[in-house]
């Protein structure tokens, strides 16, 4: 149970606020506003407990007097924001404010007196009637998205669409929304990279998410590439595979034909969905997106030279876009100057982290771009090498392996120094999604409007590359699915009983069974997690031969990176 | 605050709300209302709009009809005269057509908080109730409980009640879980909704039908059913085991709290349903949100708890990765301190001590206590780790690094010696306050083993007059008493300053009372001395610190899925005692809790680290605690219950154990100790074994003001270091029970820690 509903900006200022029980003594807490930078989702004061989850800048959050699951807030505001994301289009201060009414509707079928209701997006549809006002995304206060005369600058042509990210139509607009599907590949990666350039820990975490725009009830077929394995032992095809650790499907994903044919089908409900997550360990199959070559020089009395060389690996073809590498410099580092190799890149010092972000707006796969960071403090900064003179000698050498790790030469102020990858939609940032075409972006590979209802006829595009031959050997997992939903007795074998008694009497339901029109449309239930199927993938974009050739090194000195003709 | 130019503004928009041609446009009408709407949200008071604001609800346009009622349910409070006036247009709404219309009509009326409104809901919620179209229903339902709150103390109606219990069976899902949640709001005060077994069976039946919020919240509900048979348990088992692989993390916790519950006697269940849930919560840990992330670690410390060993083999899962949130790396490092075994330890510790040179001060902290704590298992691994970090002479890390010393040499002597290796140069880097203590109270307790101990306090006895904590004055004045017995020397003219400087010139009363207490120990001789300060130095028995040991599984059963797991129980006692509307049912909060209830409870507990202050008895703290709180907790004990033994011998066999549990417990049992101690709480002691019988057994009982009786035996095996304890109850009231277990918990426990 809910006692307020609230929605704040990032420095705090109330944007939506909804008290369902009346009476709540404590406004929204004081802690969102002193600019923590982190505050932990759970918070407890005055009697009553404050959740909340941070998107895009802004806070959602909830208030309860305890007794609430902390699962379910947690997801609910998640959901919430899901929600929000469809029908208003992206979130941010001013796309609430313009849609408050909307807002106000939504939050009205959501949640009555503090107790979930429905969050379908179908059933909200029909019950929402406010049509969502999207900002422009051209303003002239936005000076920064213009270049000189109108000509594009970097950002705009690099920018992904807009297209994706705008809201749903109300179910009852005037004319038919235009029937579009998005697609995006989103992987995470978090790295550990050794001193000497071996990755000590890679890990890959995916996603496929998909935002419809389809009429409710479409069928979709989805071919991944034949070569998809999960774990280690499975092997398929004859080309190098697509190896994946673990992956797990939405709920509403079909998995009959997966077996064989790697398709997935489903009916995609208006709105954003994640299809399918996975996750790769260890070895991934291409090298990592980048590699950073560290240079540290102390220069007497307070100075450090950093000298960065960032290299791109992915196919030369590809880019990378808004690429940030964030720095960590000891503290006492007080002022920063730089070297940059062009001019569209920028660095910047931010003290309140103590570290330097270096951001690139695009990077062509394959180049190679450097920096030249001259940090300087006031005080000298305390190193290691300097051995203090009273130690014993055995302490001056910081020989550890701590250090080690880093390389000796670095002051061991430098942990890990992560290349951060882009969590733009649109960076095509791992190495998994770059072999798929050539520059284009993961994003919205654009299906015609025309969807065959019928599974017979695949003409769409997606569906085409799959016909009915199979390979013939393909070790086949059955797929788990889940139990039947059917009373106990019916199962021949429970999976709870008392030792001794193998037989499971029948629950007698008291109640005349009064279950009229149980609803066809599968519950809305989120993603599924099904460990054993074994998944695969491939995009409709054609694999271009190319792709899977390592980068070419470019030349020496290409610190530049080439420029559109 | 007036808001900037509201008064204009207000007459403005009431010359635009009355203007007939704005009401003629249904667009200018509709924004005209929307502006009324941003002014409010942004504070200001447009309260004077009321009379203008009704009337433009009674348009046909059902988006301006919400905005409406949004108003009117926000003024209402402050205007209940006008407020009248919009229930009767929201009446005459209650028989329009459209369902979406009534649904919005009696909601809002409903939500009108002001007094008096209950005559006119009455009939429209009556008629709501049996509507035909189930969106009205569900808002019927829920109105129902909103008017019985805003009647507060009256009697509830049992025609009412009588009538949502018929709509459970209701044939939509959402109106079946709102029923529930209604009756269990109006029916509070007698324990709330009632789940007997043709409702439990229904619901079961009805569970495929829910949506996720609904499966959860049902499952929530069927905690309180009891099922007769073993065969009927496990039937519901099994009907419900699809529900552990839901696609909702919220439903699978839901369904794993119930089957923890119901299975509370079989723990090779409970072993198969933890082993099942493994995967949906490391699929949490992994998620994208980081809240998600951080509630599910917070269960697997949980689960942890239990079973030391369960997600050992997944340990890599819980590495930190660069860009998390501190709150997710915290709470992962102390998972790793608890999954730890002889195969991972190795690259768990490799992780740690690369979180030991983070960025940030309190995390890099965070690792290196968490090292110290894998120290008590693997001492001679990360005593060398924790020496390397030392050679790094980072402020922070060599405080840190200390402090962790400090606990190692009180509860794992064997590593004395390689501390005390480690330790010259220390003193040079550290300049805070818990740094300086450690690292002094190290170099007093185990000088004898540091050649230049004496040196390196001088150094402080000399720079005494700068020192700016008295904390640290005294952990001196301490430490240096203890090293002059061991090596009297070097150290016999220094302590003579130290002395002299603070008893003449410290104007801090506590250090130089201290300075004065130990003059005269010294002047009644060096026997004395020795007999006072060179107490046993550590003494693991306390298992104060060491305290690892299993709960059980039905421990925290209970708490699974609560934001009590969240908290930590301590943190989640305290937070729920401030709450002034529910009184408290855990143990009272600890007398120092008052300074901070204030800061958030999550990231304090952390931070927290085993604290020891070797210099004061252990008891003391417990004792206080004992005299504070004489009553323990809201539960109210009646003081004399008049129970013959054949009575209660007759009682007790006839009932079935409610609770169990053990405590740790060491040493021999005083009888009368434990009987004073539990008569200060009203526990009365009706038999008991001679001191030294084995095993020890202690039958104790107590009622409460309700007629409730609690039954307790207290079991001490021979061998065992553990009290079991198990409680009866004569009437099935889970909350006192709790609260009695948390008081005879607190005496118990501090009846422990005096004797030892």
């Amino acid at each position: 149970m809910l006692s307020q509903l609230f929605i704040l900006s990032s420095k705090g200022d109330l944007l939506i606020h909804r008290d369902f029980r009346g009476g709540s003594p404590v406004p929204v807490p004081e802690f969102f506003r002193h600019g923590v930078e982190q505050p932990p989702p759970f918070q407890s004061l005055g009697g009553l407990h404050f959740a909340h989850v941070r998107h895009g800048g802004l806070f959602f959050g909830a208030s309860t007097e305890g007794d609430a699951s902390p699962f379910t807030i947690i997801e609910f505001l998640n959901r919430l924001v899901t929600l929000l994301r469809d029908f208003c289009g992206p979130l941010s201060e001013k796309s609430l404010g313009m849609n408050l009414a909307l807002v106000g509707e939504l939050l009205e079928e959501l949640v009555d007196f503090g107790h979930i209701q429905t969050t379908t997006p179908e059933v909200l549809r029909s019950l929402v009637q406010s049509e969502p006002e999207v900002p422009k995304p051209f303003s002239l206060l936005d000076l920064g998205s213009v270049g000189l005369f109108g000509a594009e600058t970097q950002q705009s042509r690099v920018a992904p669409g807009a297209a994706a990210a705008r809201p749903l139509p109300p179910a009852r607009g005037d004319q038919p929304p235009r029937p579009e599907l998005f697609v995006d590949v989103l992987e995470r990666l978090s790295v550990v990279i050794a001193a000497n350039g071996s990755p000590l820990k890679v890990e890959v975490q995916g996603e496929i998410r998909l935002k419809s725009f389809l009429p409710p009830g479409t069928e979709l077929r989805i071919g991944l590439t034949e070569e998809f394995c999960v774990g280690k032992s499975e092997l398929r095809g004859y080309g190098t595979p697509v190896r994946v650790d673990e992956c797990s499907f939405h709920s509403s994903v079909s998995l009959a034909e997966f077996g064989s044919g790697r398709v997935l089908s489903l009916r995609p409900e208006p709105g954003e969905m994640t299809l399918m997550q996975y996750q790769v360990q260890d070895e991934i199959p291409a090298p990592l997106p980048f590699r950073l070559f560290p240079t540290a020089r102390a220069q007497p009395p307070n100075r450090i030279h950093l000298y960065l060389k960032l290299r791109c690996d992915l196919p030369p073809k590809s880019q990378a876009i808004n690429v940030c590498l964030q720095l960590p410099v000891p503290k006492g580092v007080s002022s920063l100057s730089q070297e940059l190799s062009s001019p569209d890149q920028s660095a910047e010092l931010d003290l309140g982290s103590r570290s330097i972000r270096w951001e690139i707006p695009k990077i062509q796969g394959g180049s190679q771009l450097s920096a030249l960071f001259k940090v300087g403090s006031q005080n000298p900064p305390k190193f290691p090498q300097k051995s203090p003179k009273k130690f014993p000698k055995s302490r001056a050498a910081p020989s550890s392996r701590l250090s080690s790790r880093w390389g000796p030469k670095k002051p061991p102020k430098f942990p890990k120094i992560p290349p951060k990858f882009p969590k733009s939609r649109a960076a095509p940032s791992s190495p998994l999604c770059s072999r798929y075409g050539p520059k284009k972006l993961p994003k919205s590979p654009k299906i015609p409007p025309k969807f065959p209802k019928s599974r017979a006829a695949p003409s769409s595009p997606l569906c085409s590359r799959y016909g009915p031959k199979k390979l013939p050997k393909s070790p086949k997992i059955p797929p788990k699915f889940p139990k039947s939903r059917a009373a106990p007795s019916s199962r021949p074998s429970s999976r709870y009983s008392p030792k001794k008694l193998p037989k499971s009497p029948k629950i007698p339901p008291k109640f005349p069974k009064s279950r009229a029109a149980p609803s066809s449309r599968p519950s809305s239930s989120w993603i599924c997690r099904l460990w054993a199927v074994p998944g695969a993938w491939s995009w409709v974009l054609p694999t271009p031969p190319s792709s899977c050739q390592k980068p070419q090194n470019s030349p020496k000195n290409a610190q530049i990176p080439q420029k559109f003709p | 605050m007036p808001y900037l130019g509201g008064e204009e503004a207000q007459r403005e928009l009431r010359r635009a709300l009355s203007n007939p041609h704005v009401q003629a446009d249904p667009a200018r009408y509709r924004g005209a209302v929307l502006r009324v709407i941003r002014l409010m949200s942004q504070g200001a008071d447009v309260s004077g709009l009321f009379p203008e604001m009704v009337k433009a609800g009674a348009v046909a346009d059902v988006v301006q009809k919400k905005l409406v009622s949004f108003y009117v349910r926000a003024q209402a409070p402050r205007q209940p005269q006008l407020a009248l006036l919009a229930v009767n247009s929201l009446r005459k709404d209650c028989a329009h057509p459209s369902p979406a219309v009534r649904g919005l009509a009696l909601r809002t009326m409903c939500g009108l908080r002001m007094p008096g409104i209950q005559e006119y809901l009455q009939q429209p919620l009556v008629n709501g109730l049996r509507d035909k179209a189930s969106y009205v229903r569900r808002v019927a339902v829920l109105g129902c409980a909103k008017m019985v709150k805003l009647q507060g103390d009256c009697e509830v109606d049992g025609a009412l009640v009588n009538e949502l219990y018929s709509l459970l069976r209701d044939q939509d899902p959402i109106v079946v879980v709102n029923c529930l949640r209604a009756l269990e709001e109006i029916l509070k005060k007698e324990g709330g909704v009632v789940i007997n077994k043709p409702i439990a069976h229904h619901l079961l039946n009805r569970m495929p039908d829910l949506d996720q919020w609904g499966q959860s919240e049902v499952l929530t509900f069927l905690l309180r059913y009891k099922p007769r048979s073993e065969d009927e348990l496990f039937d519901i088992l099994n009907l419900l085991d699809g529900y552990l692989k839901s696609s909702s993390p919220s439903v699978v916790m839901a369904a794993t709290k119930l089957f923890l519950v119901l299975a509370r006697e079989y723990p090779d269940v409970q072993a198969d349903v933890l082993v099942r849930v493994k995967g949906p919560l490391l699929s949490a840990c992994t998620s994208e949100s980081r809240e998600l992330c951080f509630t599910a670690l917070c269960h697997v410390r949980q689960i942890l708890r239990s079973l030391p060993g369960h997600f050992s083999s997944h340990y890599k899962k819980f590495f930190c990765s660069y860009s998390e949130p501190h709150y997710i790396k915290c709470q992962k490092m102390e998972v790793l301190c608890e999954l730890v075994n002889d195969e991972n330890v190795q690259q768990v510790l490799e992780e740690l001590k690369g979180y030991c040179t983070d960025v940030s001060e309190e995390l890099a902290q965070g690792a290196i206590f968490a090292i110290a704590n894998i120290a008590r298992t693997y001492t001679e691994q990360c005593v060398g780790i924790l020496t390397e970090l030392l050679g790094l002479q980072q402020e922070h890390i060599t405080s840190a690094v200390v402090r962790a010393f400090r606990d190692l040499a009180w509860l794992c002597p064997q590593c004395t010696d390689a501390v005390c290796q480690a330790l010259p140069g220390c003193e040079d880097t550290i300049q805070d306050s818990e740094g300086k203590q450690a690292l002094i109270w190290l170099l007093g307790t185990h000088g004898e083993k540091i050649p230049n101990a004496p040196y390196v306090l001088e150094d402080f006895v000399e720079s005494v007059k700068s020192e700016s904590f008295p904390a640290v004055k005294m952990e001196l004045l301490t430490a240096l008493l203890r090293l002059f017995l061991a090596r009297p020397a070097e150290c016999q003219d220094m302590l003579g300053r130290l002395l002299y400087y603070c008893i003449e010139e410290e104007q801090d009363m506590a250090v130089r009372d201290r300075g004065l207490f130990y003059y005269r120990l010294l002047q009644s001789g060096v026997e004395e001395v020795r007999r006072v300060l060179c107490s046993p130095k550590s003494d693991p028995s306390m298992g104060l610190l060491g305290d690892q040991s299993k709960q059980p599984v039905n421990a925290w059963a209970s708490e699974f899925n609560t934001l009590a797991t969240i908290y930590g129980r301590e943190r989640w006692a305290l937070a729920t005692a401030q709450q002034p509307v529910e009184p408290s049912h855990s143990c009272p909060p600890c007398a120092d809790s008052s300074s901070r209830d204030t800061e958030s409870l999550v990231s304090e507990g952390n931070k927290e680290v085993p604290e020891v202050h070797p210099d004061t008895p252990m008891s003391e703290g417990n004792k206080e605690l004992l005299k504070a709180h004489p009553d323990a907790g809201s539960l109210s004990l009646i003081p004399d219950v008049s129970l013959t033994a054949e009575q209660f011998e007759k009682t007790w066999l006839s009932l079935d154990t409610c609770c169990q549990l053990s405590l740790p417990w060491c040493g021999p049992v005083h009888a009368d100790t434990i009987q004073t101690a539990l008569r200060v709480v009203h526990i009365q002691t009706i038999a008991m074994s001679k001191a030294g019988a084995q095993p020890w057994k202690a039958y104790l009982s107590a009622q409460d003001d309700s007629g409730c009786l609690f039954l307790t035996e207290l079991l001490l095996e021979a061998a065992d270091s553990e009290l079991q304890v198990s409680v009866k109850q004569n009437e099935a009231k889970p909350e006192a029970l709790q609260s009695f277990i948390s008081a005879l918990r607190t005496v118990l426990e501090a009846v422990a820690g005096l004797e030892s």
